[in-house]
C-alpha cells in the first residue's frame, strides 16, 4: 500500500503534485491510501483497495483486480475540464474525494480521454454529484450569508458551510463589496477584506459570531410582510431552506410563528367577505 | 384617521401591498461588479435567492410599492381606491436608503421598485424612474433593479427607466380583453400592448448595439392572474406564448388568484387550488425549453384544463402513446426531450454519454436520477417495454404517489 498524504484538504495544487507522480510510476488506484490531513479515520489500509464503481455497478468495474505491473507511464497531459472538475470536488468533505479523483484521472491516463464526457458512467456519476454538492453549496454561501455591521462600514458574517468553499465564493464577496471593509468567519477558516487586499486566516469559533445589528429587525418585518399566509407551504420551504441554515438567518426566527397564524389569518380574509366599497 | 406611519411601518406596509407579485426574479443582468472600489453591488447574470418566504417562494428583491394609494379600482387589487386598507406612501431617498442597507448586508440582490397610481401616470413614472436614478447615479448601485412600467407614462420616461433598470415589467393581471375589461375598467389592453410592443422593440434595438444606450438587459416579464376569471388554461398558455413570440418576453409569471383582506365582490369567493398555478408553471417550461407548441401541451385534453394530479409531460406522452417507445441510443434530441422524467440536461448528457457508449438501464437511471418512471417510454440495450405502453393502469404506474397533498 502506497499512501498518499495531503496537508490541506482542499489544496488542488498538492494532489496535482501527488497524482503526477503515482502516475508517472504507474501506481493503480487500488494500491493507494489517501489521507487528507483531516482525521485519518477513513485511512485504513485497505479501505480503497475495491475500487468504489467495481461494488455499485455489478457489471464488474473496467479497473483490473490485480495491481498492475509497474511500468512506468508517459505523462498525459490532464485535460482541462478534469482540471475544472478537481477544482470544485477537492471541496467536498468526504474522504473518498480524492480516491475518485485518482481514479479518474488514472483511467484518463489509461487511455480514456473521453471519460469525463460519459455522465453515466458509475465513476463519473459520483464525481458529478460531489461536484454538484459542492457548486450548489457555494451558490447558498452567497445567497444566505449576512453581514452584520460592527462599525461605519465595517462588516462581519458568520458563516457554517456544508464544503471548504470558502475560497470558491471569496471572488463573489470581494467582487460585491469591494468598497466595504468585512471578515467572514467560517470553521473552516476566514476570509477578511480590508478594501484592497483578500486575507485568508484560519477557523473560528461560533462564538466569534458578531450580535445582531439594528436592520435585522427591520429585515424580519419585510420578511413577515412579504408572505401570503394563505400560500403556505412549510415542505416547499424545507426543501429551498433547510433547517439547518436556519440558526444563522436573521429572518428564519419569524418562520413558527408565520406557519402557526397562516391557517387563521387566511380564514380571516375568506370568511370577513367582500367590502362595501 | 390613524397617524402618520414610521418608515419602519411603510416597510411593513408597502412590503405587504407588493406580494401579489409573483416575480422576484434577479437573472439576465449584464455582468458588472464594483472591484474599482466606488460603488456597490455586482450582478453575475445568474439570479441569487437570498430567502424563502415560509411558502417556498424566492426572496431577491427588496419587493415594495412605492405608494399603495391609487387612483384606480382594479377590482382584484388590494390597493385599489375603494378598499380601505393602510395606506402609506415612501419618499424616494426612503427606498434609496433601505435598498442599500439591506443589500450591504447580503439580504437581496437589488430593488423590485412598483407603485399604485398617484395623481397621473407620469407623475408615479416619474417617482419611480428617480428612485433607480439615484441608486446608480449618486451610489454608482451596481445591484438588480426591476421596474414596474405604466403602461401610459409618456416613451421618454420608459426611455429613461431602461437606461437604469435591468428588467421592465407590465402586468397583464387578466388573460383575456374581456376579463379585463370586467375587473380592471380604467385598464386598456390596446395601451398595455402597445407599451410592451414598445418595451419590446427598445429592448432588441440597444441588445443589437451594445456600444449604445442600454435599455432593460434583462428584458420584461409580466403576469397573469388566475382563477379571477373564468379563462381555463388552454386560454392562459396560448396568450402567453402569444406574449412569447410578439413581444419577446422573457417571463410570463402566474399568479393563482388569492383571497385578499377586504375583497370586492367582483371576485370569486374561492381561490383555485396552487396546484394549477404549478401545473402551467410547467407547461410554461415545456413551451419555452422543450419545443413544445402552445396547442401541443393539450392536444386530446377534453376540458382545456391541464391535469392536477400528473405534470403536463407525462399526461402529453400518456395521450400520444403512438410516439414510444423512445430508442435513447438513437433517438434525435427533440424527442428525448418528450420523455416523461427526463430533464433538459440529462438529455444533453445523454447524448455526450452516448457517442462513447450504448446506454443501459443502468445508465439511464444514473443520467435521470432514476429510472421508475422512465421504464415504460425507452428502449435501452438492455430493456424494452413491450407490453406496458397497452396497458390501461400505465397512469398508476408512473405517477407519482400522492404528491399533491404538496399543493393542496
Ligand atoms: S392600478 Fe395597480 S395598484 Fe392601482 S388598483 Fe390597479 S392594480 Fe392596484
Amino acid at each position: 500500500m502506497r499512501r498518499a498524504t495531503m496537508t490541506v484538504p482542499d489544496d488542488l495544487a498538492a494532489f496535482r503534485r501527488l497524482a503526477r507522480g503515482l502516475l508517472a510510476e504507474a501506481v493503480p488506484p487500488q494500491a493507494i491510501t489517501w489521507s487528507d490531513g483531516e482525521a485519518d479515520l477513513f485511512a485504513a489500509p485497505d479501505t480503497v483497495a475495491t475500487p468504489p464503481a467495481a461494488a455499485e455497478d455489478g457489471e464488474g468495474s473496467r479497473m483490473p483486480v490485480a495491481p498492475m505491473p509497474i511500468v512506468p507511464m508517459p505523462i498525459v497531459p490532464v485535460p482541462a475540464r478534469f482540471v475544472a472538475l478537481a477544482d470544485e470536488v477537492i471541496c467536498h468533505r468526504a474522504p473518498e474525494r480524492l480516491a475518485l479523483l485518482y481514479e479518474a484521472v488514472w483511467r484518463i491516463a489509461q487511455g480514456e480521454r473521453a471519460l469525463l464526457e460519459v455522465a453515466s458512467d458509475p465513476l463519473v456519476h459520483r464525481l458529478e454529484r460531489m461536484r454538484r454538492g459542492v457548486s450548489h453549496d457555494a451558490h447558498r454561501m452567497t445567497a444566505f450569508l449576512r453581514f452584520r455591521e460592527v462599525g461605519p462600514n465595517e462588516f462581519v458574517a458568520w458563516y457554517e458551510p456544508a464544503h471548504r468553499v470558502l475560497r470558491q465564493v471569496a471572488p463573489f464577496f470581494t467582487g460585491r463589496f469591494a468598497a466595504m471593509r468585512w471578515a467572514i468567519l467560517t470553521p473552516d477558516g476566514s476570509l477578511a477584506w480590508d478594501g484592497a487586499v483578500a486575507r485568508f486566516g484560519p477557523g473560528v469559533a461560533r462564538d466569534a459570531a458578531p450580535a445582531a445589528d439594528g436592520l435585522e429587525s427591520w429585515w424580519r418585518d419585510y420578511y413577515r410582510a412579504t408572505f401570503n399566509p394563505a400560500r403556505a407551504n412549510e415542505s416547499a420551504l424545507r426543501r429551498h431552506m433547510p433547517r439547518r441554515f436556519w440558526r444563522n438567518l436573521p429572518e428564519a426566527e419569524a418562520v413558527p410563528e408565520l406557519l402557526s397564524e397562516a391557517g387563521r389569518r387566511t380564514a380571516a380574509m375568506t370568511t370577513a367577505g367582500p367590502d362595501q366599497g | 384617521m390613524s397617524k402618520a406611519p414610521t418608515v419602519r411601518e411603510k416597510l411593513s406596509i408597502l412590503a405587504d401591498a407588493a406580494k401579489y407579485d409573483a416575480s422576484c426574479a434577479s437573472s439576465g443582468g449584464t455582468r458588472r461588479d464594483s472591484r474599482d472600489g466606488k460603488g456597490l453591488g455586482s450582478s453575475t447574470g445568474n439570479g441569487i435567492c437570498h430567502s424563502y418566504t415560509p411558502d417556498g417562494r424566492c426572496v431577491s428583491l427588496l419587493k415594495i410599492l412605492l405608494t399603495n394609494f391609487c387612483v384606480y379600482d382594479c377590482a382584484y387589487c388590494i390597493n385599489r381606491k375603494s378598499s380601505n386598507v393602510r395606506r402609506a406612501r415612501f419618499t424616494e431617498q426612503e427606498v434609496v436608503d433601505l435598498t442599500l442597507a439591506f443589500y450591504r448586508r447580503n439580504y437581496i440582490e437589488g430593488l423590485f421598485l412598483s407603485s399604485g397610481i398617484i395623481q397621473s401616470a407620469d407623475y408615479t413614472m416619474e417617482r419611480l424612474v428617480r428612485v433607480a436614478r439615484l441608486l446608480r447615479e449618486e451610489h454608482q448601485f451596481r445591484g438588480y433593479i426591476h421596474l414596474k412600467t405604466i403602461p401610459e407614462a409618456s416613451p421618454a420616461l420608459i426611455e429613461e427607466a431602461g437606461r437604469y433598470a435591468d428588467r421592465l415589467s407590465i402586468n397583464l393581471e387578466l388573460p383575456t380583453v374581456v376579463g379585463l375589461q370586467h375587473f380592471a375598467p380604467e385598464k386598456d389592453a390596446g395601451t398595455i400592448e402597445a407599451a410592451m410592443g414598445r418595451m419590446s422593440g427598445a429592448i432588441t434595438a440597444a441588445a443589437a448595439e451594445p456600444r449604445g444606450p442600454r435599455f432593460a438587459p434583462a428584458g420584461q416579464s409580466t403576469q397573469v392572474i388566475v382563477g379571477a376569471d373564468g379563462s381555463d388554461d388552454a386560454t392562459i398558455l396560448d396568450r402567453s406564448a402569444g406574449l412569447y413570440g410578439t413581444h419577446r418576453l422573457k417571463r410570463v409569471y402566474y399568479s393563482a388568484f388569492s383571497p385578499i383582506p377586504d375583497s370586492s365582490q367582483a371576485l370569486p369567493s374561492r381561490a383555485p387550488p396552487l396546484a394549477r398555478e404549478h401545473r402551467l408553471y410547467q407547461a410554461d417550461w415545456l413551451m419555452r425549453y422543450y419545443g413544445f407548441a402552445a396547442g401541443e401541451i393539450l392536444s386530446g385534453a377534453t376540458d382545456g384544463m391541464l391535469d392536477l394530479a400528473i405534470d403536463p409531460k407525462l399526461a402529453w406522452a400518456l395521450r400520444h402513446r403512438e410516439r414510444f417507445p423512445v430508442d435513447v441510443n438513437t433517438a434525435e434530441r427533440e424527442m428525448l426531450l418528450r420523455i416523461p422524467g427526463l430533464g433538459v440536461r440529462s438529455v444533453d448528457r445523454l447524448i455526450a454519454a452516448r457517442r462513447h457508449r450504448t446506454l443501459r438501464l443502468a445508465d439511464l437511471a444514473r443520467l435521470a436520477g432514476s429510472e421508475r418512471r422512465l421504464r415504460p417510454f425507452v428502449v435501452t440495450a438492455d430493456h424494452r417495454p413491450t407490453a406496458l405502453l397497452d396497458r390501461s393502469d400505465l397512469r398508476t404506474l408512473v405517477a407519482p404517489p400522492r404528491q399533491l397533498a404538496l399543493f393542496a
